[in-house]
């Protein structure tokens, strides 16, 4: 028998053992271990990328306007969640000042994680972050960056790493409000590339540009008022119930390495 | 192998798996096309080395599976299985080392890792109605184009700097340098 029909076999028998294995779940203690291992370098690596990638984007344009968009941008996204917050305040003072006996929502603690990895196919949008069930985490909680931009929610958990689909990527949909409605008025769809689109916004909602779309709360784990972008093209079919249109994200979600999951105070772990 | 051999592979492993498994994801857009995993591998069964290439494709392809965010569709087997086939390959078909044998392992290697991820794509999405996300057909022309660059940078280096393979023939010697 030569050496490669040797090694042929030893590795046929190795990947249908660790296959039978893996589906049977003996494996998985140690696969979760090996995830836990591998997730500080994992960050370590990503961090680097997207210095490489920051850089790169700093050489390739002007880098005193560039300063200038980042800044309008941080301005953008300070405005936009004090805007919301505002709004929120505003809505919960009359609420308050209506109702005796109120009772205030359900808080939430926001457990901050490292960006892993991200997606390599561009029209996809994952990424996977070194916190998991352990950390008290469930699939369909909203992730945040800063004070109050949504920017996806967990897809698929492990116990100490979790996958985050982001609202450009095309399987995601998140309900979505305008700022002080406090009602659904349509769906966020992810278009692939880093662009998303809002659907299913009735003929008779009044939207204009400009105006910042925040998520509504009707989803379980995902609280209102959460920034998930800005409206910056709207399309109008007279035929079409609905309307659509084209959204803008506050922050780019590329360049991320530290994220926040939010977490229902009454699910916190011991 | 020797313990520090073990060492250098293993380290080197590590980095092209976090390479492909993480970093790619943040880098900028062009390095999606750079996957040094397959012409290290061929380059290792170039050297001789097809312990050091199993134990590349095994441990990378680990790190990959493990860390990367899209589902991978179990890249340790795939790879495992395409440094066979080029262990075959190189043994009983391209038995030469020369640039142009290496290129066409590179070939090889890619067209077998694409009718691997195609197979393991039908088995994850259509039988267990997994998420496994493949890349289109046509991703693969420029990632083989750079990883042929890839090739002959590393065969042409070693050629150059350590004198293992011949790069030309004296004029006395015959075709095969003796």
């Amino acid at each position: 028998m030569t050496r490669q029909i040797k090694t042929g076999i030893v590795i046929f028998g190795f990947i249908v053992a660790f296959l039978l294995l893996h589906l049977t779940k003996i494996l998985y203690p140690l696969e979760e271990f090996i995830r836990y291992a591998l997730s500080p370098l994992g960050s370590v690596s990503t961090k680097i990328g997207t210095f490489v990638s920051r850089e790169s984007r700093q050489m390739t344009e002007n880098s005193e306007s560039l300063d200038q968009i980042d800044e309008l941008q941080r301005q953008l996204q300070h405005l936009s969640v004090d805007y919301v917050q505002l709004h929120a305040l505003k809505e919960e003072n009359e609420v308050l000042k209506r109702k005796l006996g109120f009772v205030e929502q359900q808080g939430y603690e926001a457990v901050v994680a490292n960006v892993i990895s991200r997606s390599v196919q561009p029209e996809r949008s994952f990424f996977m972050i070194d916190r998991g069930s352990k950390n008290g985490l469930e699939i369909g909680m909203a992730v945040i960056f800063g004070d109050g931009i949504y920017i996806g929610k967990i897809t698929k958990i492990y116990e100490r790493t979790a996958i985050v689909t982001l609202t450009t990527d095309p399987s995601s949909r998140v309900a979505i409000s305008l700022v002080g409605q406090n009602r659904l008025i349509g769906l966020v769809e992810g278009r692939g590339n880093g662009t998303a689109l809002a659907t299913l916004i009735p003929q008779e909602e009044n939207i204009k540009v400009n105006d910042v779309l925040v998520t509504s709360g009707t989803e379980e784990k995902i609280p209102p008022n959460l920034v998930v972008g800005l409206i910056n093209q709207i399309y109008v079919e007279s035929t079409d119930p609905f309307k659509e249109a084209n959204i803008e994200p506050v922050v780019q979600t590329a360049y991320l390495n530290i994220v926040a999951v939010l977490l229902p105070k009454a699910l916190k772990p011991e | 192998m020797r313990t520090s051999s073990y060492f250098t592979v293993f380290s080197m492993a590590l980095m092209l798996g976090y390479y492909e498994g993480s970093m790619l994801g943040s880098l900028p857009g062009y390095f999606i096309f750079f996957r040094p995993v397959l012409p290290f591998l061929i380059f290792c069964f170039l050297l001789n080395r097809s312990q050091a290439a199993y134990l590349v494709a095994g441990i990378s392809g680990f790190v990959v599976d493990f860390i990367s965010a899209t589902p991978s569709g179990f890249i340790t087997a795939r790879w495992l299985l395409v440094a066979l086939i080029i262990d075959f390959v190189q043994n009983y078909v391209i038995t030469n080392k020369s640039l142009y044998g290496s290129w066409l392992m590179a070939v090889i290697a890619r067209i077998a890792d694409g009718i691997l991820t195609i197979m393991i794509y039908i088995v994850f999405n259509f039988i267990w109605g997994g998420l496994f996300i493949i890349e289109p057909v046509i991703f693969q022309i420029p990632i083989l184009f750079v990883d042929l660059i890839v090739i002959s940078i590393l065969f042409l280096s070693v050629s150059l700097l350590t004198k293992r393979f011949l790069t030309f023939i004296p004029f006395e010697k015959n075709r095969y340098g003796s």
